[in-house]
This record gives structure tokens, C-alpha cells and sequence, in this order.
């Protein structure tokens, strides 16, 4: 049946009403959740505006770590309708293939968002030392390592109990691991700055 | 010859290299789709960091800044989906002019754009006056002048776009992703720039 918001003749202002009132709250929420973030970075705001290639660096992460939440949170909703996921999720071939391809990616993608933020700081002419390029990936990989974990455990650990209370695994996952993704990476990254720098 | 005649290390191996090259595709896509984002990230990165100074001026900015690149996502994804799939379903025809539920789902990003940039402006307000003791109340203009002209722009090229993609014989939900946050990213700060300049000229 064609939901009432893809009618072709929709009555005034019926699908912009119905589109508000299902989705206003959530993106509230998920858009206070991320902003929970800055509040450590507001804190260390004039630190950080000193660090060229981390200010440069924390959008990218933010999207990369929110972009794997959204595909591991849609991978595994797919392996559970397909009855892929045993009780022992660990013993799972397929969930442990996305593991790996996820796990590559974003490492290859920290190192890459590491050595740009580098360069463009320097090509902006601002002087950039060996320790400190080094510390940059650094923070980069631990960042991503550890917030690729985290974002599984939650997608599988939510997937697994949405999945059993019957509802929509994706609904619930995606808004979440994205919001989760963003907060925790602010909050982890403010943390790095504040012991390597 | 019949799968099922084949000897079973056969067919396990089959499967095997089945398996294998449908995980190289995928990493292909995935790998190609984030280095793409991860370059939006990195372009709206060198712009804030390019433009710091006025960043600085308005207290509570980096609180909002995070929530508001969040929003713009969230939104503009959103809008592409629900058009992605009732072209998909062919609920809709593929074409905007003419097309009923086009304005009332580009209606419907406006008015939740300013209702969590609203929110967003809130909290940071509150979270700047709470812990830092220098609020100011420009955080609440910045915020609603840079989501009506991140809107503006958004809405259009999403609207547009997924169309455009959809006629040219692609899935739009498989392209528009990454598409939505890498330019929703660099869209939503030089808004936000736009805003602060706007509030300093004041």
C-alpha cells in the first residue's frame, strides 16, 4: 500500500505535518547528543585553535566514524533478517567480514585524514614538527580504533535487542550509532589533545 | 554442469571465491564512498580552521558547531531517502516540476532545520552560560541564519540532484550518503561563517 506521504495528490501541507511529527523529535535528540560533544571542545577551544592540523581533522573523523555506524548498523539488520547472526554472535563468519572491511577502511581513512590535515596545515604556512606530525596520526588512529569498536559493540548489543523486541533494528540503530559516533569522538578526541598537547 | 553434481570441495571453493569477490566489491564501494566523505570532512576542517578568528568571537559556537553539521546530515539525508524511495517504488513521477510532494517535503526540511537549530542554540547557550559564564544571546542568530541559508542551498542540491540521479539510471540512495554529508559539511560551515559575519557587521 502507497504510504500516505508519497501521495501523488497530497492535501495542504498533510505530508510536510506528517513528515514534522515523525521525525522532529529524533533529530532533535541526535543534534543535542552530537553538540554534548563540543562542550569539551568549547573548553579547550583556544588550545585547539592553536593545533591546526587536529581543528582541520575533526569534521572528517566525525563523518567517518558516523558513515561506519550507518553501514555496520545496516549490515548487521540485514544479517539478522537473514538469519545469519547465531546466538554466539562471535562465531559469526559474515559479521567478522564486516569487521575486517570496516576495520581496513578506517584505518587506511585515519591514516589518510592524518597526513592531509598535515600537509594542508603546512601549505597554509603554518609550521608543523615531526613529533607533532606524528602525534597528529596518532590521535587519528587511536581516535578511529578505538570509536570502530565501540560502534560495533553498540550496533550488535542494540541490533540484538531491538531484533528481540520485534522492532526495526535500522530505526533504532542508524540515529543512534550516528549520534553515539559524534559525541564520543569529540569527547575522545578532546581528551588526546588534552594529554599529547 | 549442475551445481549439485559438482564434488563438495568444489563447489565449497566456488562459493568461497563467490563470497570473496562480492567482499572485494564492497570494499571497493565502501573504501571509495568514505575517502570521498572523509575529503568533504576535511575541506569544511580547513575552512574552520582558515576562518578560526571569527569562529572564536561568538562563545558557545563550538558547542553548537558539532549538533549543527549532525543536523544538516541528518535532515538533508533524511530528504533524500524519502524522495530515493518513492522514485524507487514509483510512488512519485521523476520529474520536480508539477510534482505535489516535492514543497511539502522541502517545506518540512525548513521548518525542522529551524526548530533544532533553535534547540541546538539553546543548549548551547545554556552550556555556555553554565560552565563557561559568557553566554551571549548572537549564539540564537547565528544559529537561525546559518540553518535558513544551509537550507536553502541543501534542500535545493539534494532535491535536484537525487532526481537528476534517478533519471541518469542510478539508485540515488546508494550515491546521495556520502553526497549529503560531504556537502552538507562544507554548506553548514561557511553558513555558519556567513551568520557570524553578518552578526559582527551588526
Amino acid at each position: 500500500m502507497k504510504p500516505k506521504i508519497y501521495s501523488e495528490d497530497p492535501e495542504k501541507f498533510s505530508v510536510a505535518k506528517r513528515i514534522i511529527k515523525e521525525s522532529v523529535k529524533i533529530l532533535i535528540v541526535a543534534s543535542i547528543i552530537s553538540s554534548a560533544g563540543g562542550v569539551g571542545f568549547e573548553a579547550l577551544k583556544l588550545k585547539i585553535a592553536a593545533l591546526v592540523p587536529l581543528l582541520i581533522m575533526i569534521p572528517a573523523l566525525n563523518d567517518m566514524i558516523g558513515d561506519f555506524g550507518t553501514i555496520l548498523s545496516a549490515k548487521f539488520t540485514i544479517l539478522l533478517y537473514q538469519g545469519k547472526i547465531p546466538k554466539k554472535w562471535w562465531n559469526s563468519y559474515e559479521l567478522g567480514d564486516q569487521f575486517r572491511i570496516i576495520a581496513t577502511i578506517a584505518l587506511f581513512a585515519a591514516f589518510y585524514v592524518g597526513i592531509v590535515s598535515v600537509l594542508v596545515t603546512l601549505l597554509q604556512g603554518v609550521t608543523v614538527n615531526a613529533i607533532e606530525a606524528l602525534k597528529v596520526i596518532a590521535i587519528a588512529f587511536m581516535s578511529t580504533a578505538t570509536l570502530v569498536l565501540t560502534i560495533f559493540f553498540i550496533s550488535i548489543v542494540g541490533g540484538l535487542w531491538v531484533y528481540k523486541k520485534g522492532g526495526d533494528p535500522n530505526n533504532f540503530l542508524i540515529p543512534i550509532t550516528t549520534s553515539v559516533a559524534d559525541f564520543s569522538s569529540l569527547v575522545l578526541f578532546s581528551l588526546f589533545i588534552h594529554f599529547f598537547f | 554442469m549442475p551445481t549439485a553434481t559438482l564434488p563438495p570441495f568444489l563447489t565449497e571453493r566456488k562459493h568461497h571465491w563467490k563470497a570473496r569477490s562480492m567482499l572485494n566489491r564492497e570494499f571497493k564501494e565502501v573504501f571509495a564512498a568514505e575517502i570521498i566523505s572523509v575529503t568533504g570532512g576535511l575541506l569544511a576542517g580547513s575552512l574552520i580552521a582558515i576562518y578560526i578568528k571569527q569562529l572564536l568571537l561568538i562563545p558557545g559556537l563550538f558547542v553548537l558547531l558539532p549538533g549543527f553539521l549532525e543536523m544538516r546530515g541528518n535532515i538533508s539525508g533524511a530528504l533524500a531517502a524519502r524522495l530515493g524511495t518513492a522514485l524507487d517504488l514509483k510512488f512519485i513521477k521523476p520529474r520536480i516540476r508539477g510534482n505535489k510532494v516535492v514543497p511539502q517535503n522541502i517545506l518540512a526540511t525548513f521548518i525542522e532545520t529551524l526548530i533544532v537549530a533553535l534547540s541546538l542554540a539553546a543548549v548551547a547557550y545554556a552550556v555556555t552560560y553554565l560552565l563557561f559564564g559568557n553566554a551571549t544571546l548572537e549564539i540564537f542568530a547565528v544559529a537561525l541564519i546559518a540553518a535558513f541559508i544551509s537550507n536553502i542551498i541543501e534542500a535545493t542540491l539534494t532535491t535536484i540532484t537525487t532526481f537528476w540521479l534517478y533519471r541518469a539510471g542510478h539508485d540515488p540512495n546508494n550515491i546521495m550518503g556520502p553526497y549529503v554529508t560531504t556537502t552538507g559539511d562544507i554548506i553548514s560551515v561557511l553558513s555558519l561563517l556567513f551568520a557570524v559575519f553578518i552578526i559582527s557587521l551588526i
